[in-house]
């Protein structure tokens, strides 16, 4: 989980978002649904700093605290991430290259 | 001696010292000698402005200006409020004026960083620079004088501040002594609020009684990454740390190995869990997780208590260990402890030891044998004088038992049992839910619903436990038949309504006009709600239940 020298692509970002999820729950990955708003699973505040957390260490991204309220679903928020690293972008080619 | 005041002057060194870690890693440190000369300075500023006996509003981030002004407060005979610093622009800042009002004070202290942004309620900055501490003159003060009034208690609308007097603290204090035997505190660690009862008594003022030093960190540091906390204990080498089991879970889940490599805890002799219901889960878990850093399984330490009582009733001391019992949970129910081998873990949390304790029957018939389940009952010098400015409510939970004792019991309105010298906390009558280590008040969650869905009737909310002491928030809420829109849309604003303001899941039920029951004069049943959701008597319109609360209802079916 090297910070961000290549974006990641959107099924793995899904994915890694996905087991995150299910690592503050205490849940299996399985059980997650990318689709369903992640309160429904009991996700709350302190589950949601976190996110902030790993997605500025695992994605490189600084994002804002209310993420997970404002992007409901795993793919909301794999879609605002992706989102934000296609911006990103530009900046990150060359670094990306060293790879 | 009866002051804290004086029993902490007479332990002033300059080989103590608090260190607060910032959340950039950085280090601030204070020695005893410096603490008490900056307090000393600022309870002159305090006492130049005519504030003696003036409650003050203390509004903090954490760190070691909040030590100051809280100890400054102590020395110039001023009762101190501790209260979390409200986030810009939400309505936590409306909550600071009812505080206030409640509380009769008129004066805000904070820090220079965040005196512009308390500047609408005329926060002010203690310049103590400006003031001489050698100009300071001890106040008169005795056991009987309050030090600080706790605003743990009471919604948002709705506060209620515990009158905290400098004998209850040196009691309470003196039993937190107790607890560690032939090997007094050297140094503490960790991460609790100190506007919080246990971060303020169980490691604030701790420390300074026992003259041991203290390490800490901010509570949003410790969220973000709680292996921050385990280091301060590894790198400090404390000895001591208290947090509610939120926190010791937490610790388990998000701790990756390469952390894990890196932590020493084999200093610490004492984790006191407390504050909220203590999972036995949780405590094995944990104790597996961090077997390799040299955590022991007898450093555990856990205890109930409130801030009615200034922090602790009973915690296991040093050295004994957990002692987790199953009991039959169909005899827990019908408020019996039945061992069963099968049955429901729970955690004992120590014996009764220096405070009176009995457990009640609610419905009013006194005492109840050892291993029945009725009400804590406790009384002695540690019991705080009562909720400020309300006699009723004061006379109602300070003062009950028999009027020719002078009523010396306080009603806990937590409910448990003692068996075998220990106890057991099993549940609460009164409303407060506890989540992550946080009280939760129904009003302030029924509020919210309401404002979500303006055309809803009644909302009950209530805390379910599951049988491993985890709780859930469940809110019933009345809708209108032909109310506009479909009800999974009207579900969904409420649950974000709630989630987002309270950072809480939330299980959610809509229910018919006249489900939600009132008394007859109009008092809002939610224990009985609570009985009718569990037993799965109600008849939703709409069930938004979370996975674990699902189950519970499973379970009970």
């Amino acid at each position: 989980m090297n910070a961000a020298s290549e974006p990641m692509p959107p099924d793995d970002l899904r994915r890694w978002l996905t087991e995150r999820v299910a690592a503050y729950l205490g849940r299996p990955p399985a059980e997650i649904d990318a689709t369903v708003k992640l309160r429904t699973y009991g996700l709350d505040s302190i589950h949601a700093l976190s996110l902030c957390v790993d997605v500025e260490e695992a994605v490189g991204l600084l994002v804002e605290p209310t993420l997970a309220w404002d992007h409901p679903t795993i793919d909301d928020i794999a879609a605002h991430l992706t989102d934000l690293l296609s911006r990103d972008r530009p900046r990150r080619e060359p670094a990306a290259d060293t790879e | 001696m009866t002051d804290f005041v004086t029993h902490v002057r007479n332990r002033i060194s300059d080989d103590r010292e608090f260190v607060f870690v910032r959340d950039d890693g950085g280090r601030n440190r204070l020695t005893f000698a410096e603490l008490d000369r900056r307090a000393r300075a600022t309870a002159v500023w305090l006492a130049g402005r005519g504030l003696t006996d003036q409650p003050v509003l203390l509004l903090y981030p954490a760190g070691l200006d909040f030590t100051v002004a809280f100890l400054g407060c102590l020395y110039a005979r001023v009762p101190a409020i501790p209260a979390p610093l409200p986030d810009a622009g939400t309505p936590h800042a409306s909550r600071v004026r009812t505080l206030m009002r409640d509380a009769g004070a008129r004066l805000v202290l904070t820090d220079p960083a965040h005196a512009s942004g308390l500047s609408g309620l005329s926060a002010r900055v203690a310049d103590a620079a400006t003031a001489d501490p050698d100009a300071w003159t001890p106040p008169a003060l005795t056991g009987g004088t309050i030090a600080y009034l706790q605003y743990t208690s009471g919604s948002t609308s709705d506060p209620r501040g515990v009158e905290v007097s400098h004998g209850n603290l040196l009691h309470n204090l003196e039993l937190f002594r107790s607890l560690a035997r032939e090997r007094p505190v050297r140094r503490l660690a960790g991460w609790l609020p100190h506007y919080h009862d246990m971060g303020l008594v169980g490691l604030q003022l701790q420390a300074l009684h026992a003259a041991a030093d203290l390490v800490f960190m901010s509570p949003a540091a410790f969220v973000a990454r709680p292996v921050r906390w385990l280091e301060l204990i590894s790198r400090h080498g404390a000895d001591w740390t208290v947090s509610p089991d939120f926190g010791y879970a937490w610790c388990t889940r998000r701790i990756t190995d390469e952390q894990l490599a890196g932590l020493d805890l084999s200093t610490l002799t004492m984790a006191l869990s407390g504050a909220e219901p203590i999972r036995a889960g949780t405590l094995a878990a944990f104790e597996r997780r961090f077997a390799p850093a040299g955590f022991r399984p007898t450093t555990w330490n856990p205890g109930y208590g409130l801030a009615e009582c200034t922090l602790m009733v009973t915690c296991v001391p040093q050295g004994q260990g957990v002692t987790v019992r199953r009991f039959d949970p169909s005899a827990l129910q019908r408020h019996r402890a039945v061992p069963a081998p099968e049955g429901t873990p729970l955690v004992a949390c120590g014996p009764v030891s220096g405070l009176d304790l009995r457990i009640v029957d609610p419905g009013g018939s006194g005492p109840v044998a050892d291993g029945e389940i009725g009400e804590i009952w406790v009384a002695g010098p540690s019991v705080a004088l009562g909720y400020r400015g309300r006699p009723a409510e004061t006379r109602a939970t300070f003062r009950a038992g028999d009027p020719a004792l002078h009523g010396r019991w306080l009603r806990t309105g937590d409910l448990g049992f003692l068996l075998d010298g220990q106890l057991y906390v099993t549940g609460r009558i009164k409303d407060v839910i506890i989540v992550n280590g946080r009280n939760l008040y129904p009003q302030d969650l029924e509020e919210a619903a309401a404002r979500a869905n303006p055309a809803a009737g009644r909302s009950a909310a209530f805390g379910v436990r599951r049988d491993d002491g985890g709780e859930h928030v469940v809110l019933v809420q009345e809708v209108r038949r032909g109310q506009p829109g479909a009800l999974g849309e009207t579900a969904g604003r409420v649950m974000d309504q709630v989630t987002r303001e309270f950072g809480i899941p939330l299980s959610l039920m809509l229910v018919p006009r006249g489900a939600v029951r009132q008394t007859t004069s109009g008092k809002l049943r939610r224990r009985h709600m609570r009985e009718l959701f569990l037993s799965g008597r109600l008849a939703p319109l709409h069930a938004e239940l979370e996975p674990a609360v699902n189950d519970l209802l499973e379970t009970v079916a």
